[in-house]
């Protein structure tokens, strides 16, 4: 199984970034060699590596980070503080549901999402990596098995009242969630959007895995694909595409 | 000089979407082949042209329509009893400024939204929506090829995003092209990833008095020729704007 080691941004100043995102999850950030890395003192949040790499420019970036925090309004007013940028506040309602956001910009324009579900705990953290995908559900498959996750149920109750507010079949199966068996965090949430087709991705994912040839072989079989091999000399990893895709590595 | 004479959608069921369309806007319809035409019988609003063609699937439109009506509320139902469909209702806000569009899907899936601005008296089509990459490029062609002044979004919308703390990317995102004796639809680019379907859901057609010269007129603006097909009555000429979006001038 995979495990999700980093969230890699490619970035132009590995440092100015870092020190944003620590900043933001109350994280602390260190140099790495050429990159930097960012974690979290509480030890479960998921650890962020910024590389001095390339990366495309996107309209609608394939893979994102949804943060949440205890206060949004208040988080928002700090987020620019920190040389951050608003894009807009969104409410979504279909009937009675409705869901609230802000989306923002990071100091190298990378959008990410702040919410304030019900019963957020008080500390701020990574609660979804969202994936814009052309089929949410079939992706959202892929990767729950390519985690172990259990595959989610689909709250029938839930969708049944989408429907009675007029929502047609096609934007029913628009959006999925995998999650960890423990209810940890960050989730994979998996929404049906046209996403930019970058040669190089802002953001991908790192994983480890106890065996990683193994491990190549199964997710292959899962509909991914193999790019490359690199050796390094600490590390070897492998670099694959997803069944829509989005690049990660497996080490 | 080009005139918007329709616009096109592709259809499965031509009859079936008109019925839609005709019903939803208070158009008139009349078959045309087995093609279907919806008109305004008050002669304000753009006709829609419904013809039986192949269409691809797409997440994102490239063209959609908005429309404004009285009550947004009861425009929904209204959509629903026809036979469309609700997307979401989406909300924005962006330090004073705010809006709400519903989104809906006609019978056959095609995407538009639905606002009430205050004084509406009745459904119309107010917007002819580009989801694009450079809005103020691309609204800087479609004003030239219309005809229409070629204007800069009001600076005090801008301030507003300034002071709300939206950067220049964002600020640059969006842009409105509009005629000057006011008719509708207005053109409005929006920076949106969009699909890029093979045969488009939603297309423009366009009338001119000297078509091959306005053809060149719109090369020389950024635009280019798929092909020109001789009718019995008619020769149009299909051509793509500066980001592809197909459109027909006869």
């Amino acid at each position: 199984m995979l495990r999700l080691l980093n969230i890699t941004f490619s970035c132009n100043d590995p440092e100015r970034l870092a020190e944003f995102w620590a900043t933001l999850l109350d994280y602390g950030a260190a140099p790495a060699g050429d990159s930097w890395i960012a974690t979290d003192p509480r030890g479960d949040g998921t650890r962020l590596l910024f590389n001095r790499m390339e990366k495309s420019e996107t309209i609608e970036v394939p893979i994102h980070v949804d943060v949440n925090v205890p206060d949004r309004e208040a988080e928002l007013n700090r987020i620019l503080q920190l040389g951050g940028q608003l894009v807009e506040t969104r409410s979504d309602s279909i009937g009675d549901f409705s869901e609230t956001w802000t989306v923002m910009r990071d100091p190298e324009g990378n959008g990410f999402c702040i919410q304030s579900p019900p019963k957020t705990p008080p500390h701020r953290y990574i609660g979804n990596v969202t994936f814009s995908c052309a089929e949410p559900r079939q992706l959202g498959a892929f990767w729950a098995e390519a985690l172990g996750w259990p595959e989610e149920e689909t709250d029938e109750g839930f969708m049944q009242q989408l429907r009675d507010e007029g929502v047609a079949e096609r934007d029913l199966s628009g959006f999925y969630v995998t999650r960890p068996p423990n209810a940890g965090r960050p989730r994979f949430l998996f929404q049906r959007r046209e996403k930019s087709r970058p040669t190089s991705y802002p953001i991908h994912l790192d994983f480890s895995a106890d065996d990683r040839k193994a491990e190549v072989e199964r997710l292959e079989r899962a509909g991914a694909s193999v790019v490359e091999t690199k050796e390094g000399a600490n590390l070897t990893f492998t670099i694959l595409r997803d069944p829509e895709g989005n690049p990660f590595c497996v080490g | 000089m080009l005139r918007l004479q329709h616009v096109t959608f592709s259809c499965d069921d031509p009859g079936r979407v008109s019925e839609f369309w005709a019903a939803l806007l208070g158009y008139e319809r009349a078959a045309a082949g087995s093609s279907w035409l919806a008109t305004d019988p008050l002669g304000e609003d753009v006709s829609l042209l419904f013809n039986q063609m192949a269409k691809s699937e797409t997440i994102e439109v490239p063209i959609h329509l908005d429309i404004n009506v009285p009550d947004r509320e009861a425009a929904l139902d209204r959509v629903l009893q026809l036979g469309g469909s609700l997307v979401v209702t989406k909300s924005f806000e962006i330090g004073e400024l705010g809006d709400s569009t519903t989104i809906m899907r006609d019978p056959e899936g095609n995407g538009f939204c639905l606002e009430d601005p205050p004084n509406t008296e009745r459904a119309h089509i107010w917007n002819v929506t580009f989801a694009c990459a450079e809005p103020r490029e691309l609204g800087r062609f479609w004003a030239l090829a219309l005809g229409w002044p070629d204007e800069d979004i009001d600076e005090s919308i801008f301030q507003t995003f300034r002071a709300a703390g939206v950067g220049e990317p964002d600020i640059s995102g969006f842009h409105l092209v509009k005629a000057p004796n006011g008719s509708r639809p207005r053109f409005y680019f929006h920076r949106r990833e969009k699909s890029r379907p093979e045969s488009y859901p939603m297309h423009l057609d366009f009338a001119t008095d000297d078509r091959e010269a306005e053809v060149e007129r719109l090369v020389q603006a950024g635009a280019s020729v798929v092909e020109t097909k001789q009718g019995t009555n008619l020769t149009f000429t299909i051509m793509r704007d500066p980001e592809g979006n197909p459109f027909c001038v006869g």
